[in-house]
């Protein structure tokens, strides 16, 4: 699948992370994380992101990720959800 | 722990007692020409406000009594999201020094900063670098087109609205002194004529001209983005605008001249607009710490009047095209006839 459009999901509040995907020349999937907890969870984080890109087949993608310290279960969510807006016109209240 | 706050974009009220009073406590002054404001209430209080300008993020303001619970994130994440869902490939915040170290850490990267206020920080899926690199794989392209030799880069930063025959003598002379000359054209579309319009015109003009090169200044030399009051000629506060001058000054030292490799940036004198002026002070003053000295060409005249596009414009509303012809070059005023027949249509 290929996205077209600049979308975002989640917020940069405690617990919580923004999402924020993209179309990429190139192909792969480019993240770029800014994270409190990187050195302790930043490949994890990475891989939770990378593994749910993987489930929609997109290949083009370059997602900025804030993270501030945000479980497995809302890295997914947002990320699911800003590649869903990505994919649509318009879906999935703002 | 704030449990009851609520959050609402608004239109702008500039008369907003509470808002205004916040914006002080922080040492921010109330700003004109926004877009839309988000306020942040703890029970009916304002304890947070951030504002758009474009993609510019404005009066940005905490309470001091309500510091360190996260407002600032719900503020920042909020506008954001409302940039990027209105498609924003990056955006800006002015803020001041004490903000910084905040904003940082909520993804912002400082550009540059002058004093207390304004520090300029940037944020988005397309930064400066990568701005950067388009402009100069451009360069890279011309110049093997053009078997360009190593030598002086000089540069221009011309609004052309219209391009006239001040304008040609100032590329004359850079072209003539220097190996390549590079021109970024105002992308910004805030004057009569249209970047599109302005830019066709300028390569025209430029056409017989091998080592120049024009090029789109995008968002960070003198752009709406980085000198609002560029474009703002209502507000004329002159210590505001010498900060925004510098700003913009500094922008081009550090980031454009060391990456392109410019050591040169030519200026025409300016005896009427009170804007240009300061700015080509500041240019004067800044650029030298970046290696790039500022050349200051005095301008043209016709009939003891300095040829300037505002001059164009003003015998063009008075619809006096016959004393235009003498200012412009032919494609110029080819056009300028062209267009004026076409706006007296509507």
């Amino acid at each position: 699948m290929k996205i077209n459009k600049t979308a975002s999901s989640g917020s940069m509040e405690s617990s919580d992370i923004m999402i924020t995907v993209s179309p990429a020349k190139e192909k792969g999937i480019i993240i770029e994380l800014v994270s409190d907890v990187e050195e302790l969870f930043g490949s994890k984080i990475k891989k939770v992101i990378r593994d749910t890109i993987k489930e929609f087949e997109i290949e083009n993608i370059k997602v900025m990720a804030n993270d501030k310290g945000a479980l497995d279960y809302a890295i997914r969510a947002r990320t699911k959800t800003a590649i869903l807006r990505a994919l649509k016109e318009c879906s999935l209240n703002e | 722990m704030l449990w009851n706050i609520k959050i609402n974009f608004i239109k702008p009220n500039y008369n907003d007692y509470s808002w205004k009073a916040l914006l002080r406590k922080v040492g921010l002054k109330p700003e004109k020409n926004l877009d839309i404001t988000l306020l942040v209430k703890e029970q009916n209080k304002l304890v947070a406000t951030g504002s758009l300008d474009g993609n510019i993020i404005k009066c940005l303001a905490v309470d001091p009594n309500y510091q360190k619970q996260g407002l600032m994130s719900i503020v920042i994440s909020r506008l954001k999201a409302f940039l990027i869902r209105r498609e924003r490939k990056n955006y800006f915040v002015y803020a001041h020094r004490n903000q910084v170290p905040l904003l940082e850490n909520l993804g912002f990267n400082e550009l540059v900063g002058v004093g207390k206020y304004p520090v300029l920080l940037e944020d988005g899926i397309s930064k400066i670098e990568d701005y950067i690199n388009i402009i100069n794989s451009k360069i890279t392209s011309f110049n093997a087109k053009k078997k360009y030799e190593q030598g002086k880069i000089a540069s221009l930063v011309m609004n052309c609205n219209p391009v006239t025959k001040g304008h040609s003598y100032l590329i004359e002379k850079a072209s003539r002194n220097n190996q390549l000359v590079i021109i970024f054209i105002l992308s910004e579309d805030k004057s009569l004529f249209s970047a599109k319009e302005r830019r066709n015109l300028l390569q025209k003009v430029v056409a017989g001209k091998d080592n120049v090169i024009v090029v789109p200044s995008g968002n960070y030399i003198l752009s709406y983005s980085t000198f609002p009051k560029y474009f703002l000629s209502e507000d004329q506060e002159k210590e505001s605008i010498r900060l925004y001058a510098q700003l913009d000054a500094h922008l081009f030292g550090k980031y454009f001249a060391r990456s392109l490799g410019i050591k040169r940036r030519y200026v025409g004198t300016e005896p009427n607009s009170v804007v240009t002026a300061i700015y080509n002070q500041q240019l004067k003053n800044i650029l030298p710490q970046y290696g790039v000295d500022l050349i200051e060409i005095q301008r043209i005249e016709m009939k003891g009047i300095p040829i300037s596009a505002s001059r164009v414009r003003k015998l063009l509303k008075e619809d006096k095209l016959d004393q235009i012809k003498s200012l412009v070059s032919r494609t110029t005023w080819d056009y300028l006839k062209f267009w004026s027949d076409q706006n007296e249509d509507k």
